[in-house]
């Protein structure tokens, strides 16, 4: 592919990814969580899809700077976190029994969406309470998608060279 | 007008039109000269150019070289994340466990 050639955002690539975040949501996420809090949340799929094309829209112009058919896998893993946790597809359902862990749920889903990406020792070198910082890094921390993935980009290496964080 | 002002005046005159005189002839003679370095230069010009692109081609081109990474199979990252969900403690910090 030339240089001059414009990427544009393809459209099966945008089902393709939205279809497996669905997945995730409804075969590993809804799975992992306990039971009173998966009764208490449904998915947006409207609001899944918009975070799935933004994703898309954004990363686009970086392919188109550097020239790359695909991502880096540290910019697909956090450009995924930043998106969804924009857009918080995760609903509750009134009359939940609403606590820090539904407070924070999109923000978890959007973790895990983000880990997927990543060489699976990344979670296994992490400790609980880098998880809660990541939580409060996707609420809180303007830290835009370059600096996430070099944020994820530390995390992999750490994990790799089996260094726990 | 008495001899002594017309002195004064014929000077002046002499002095200003001198002045005039040798200002445009060095500004015309270093024309010539700047014209004659941009001429010569334009012989070298390209090579010049090209020796800047030959020093610059790595760092203009290595933001490039990251093809990045893809799966056209997506049921891979959906292993990882079963992995997660089944081998880690992940799920133990989001239900805060």
């Amino acid at each position: 592919m030339s240089v001059n050639d414009r990427l544009e955002t393809n459209p099966e690539a945008i089902r393709t990814r939205f279809e497996t975040l669905l997945s995730l949501f409804n075969k590993e996420f809804l799975t992992g969580l306990d039971d009173k809090y998966a009764k208490s949340i449904f998915l947006s799929e409207e609001l899944l899809h918009c975070a799935v094309n933004a994703y898309f829209d954004d990363i686009c112009k970086y392919k188109n700077y550097a020239g790359s058919l695909y991502a880096d896998k540290h910019k697909q893993a956090a450009f995924t976190m930043l998106w969804i946790s924009r857009y918080k597809p995760i609903q509750l359902k009134s009359n939940s029994a609403v606590d820090t862990v539904l407070l924070t749920i999109n923000e978890s889903f959007a973790i895990i969406s983000g880990l997927m990406f990543l060489d699976p020792s990344v979670t296994d070198c992490m400790s609980r309470k880098f998880y809660k910082h990541l939580v409060y890094t996707l609420m809180y921390r303007d830290l835009g998608g370059k600096g996430l993935a070099t944020m994820l980009y530390l995390m992999e290496t750490a994990a790799i060279n089996k260094v726990k964080f | 007008m008495s001899f002594d002002s017309v002195n004064i005046i014929t000077f002046v005159t002499l002095t200003v039109s001198l002045v005039y005189f040798a200002r445009t002839g060095y500004l015309y003679i270093r024309k010539k000269k700047t014209n004659e370095n941009l001429d010569g230069n334009s012989v070298c010009q390209d090579d010049h150019y090209k020796r800047i692109l030959d020093s610059t081609h790595f760092v203009e081109t290595e933001r490039q070289m990251n093809k990045g990474e893809h799966f056209d199979d997506e049921t891979v990252y959906l292993n990882r994340a079963n992995n997660i969900r089944l081998n880690t403690d992940f799920f133990d910090w989001v239900n805060c466990r």
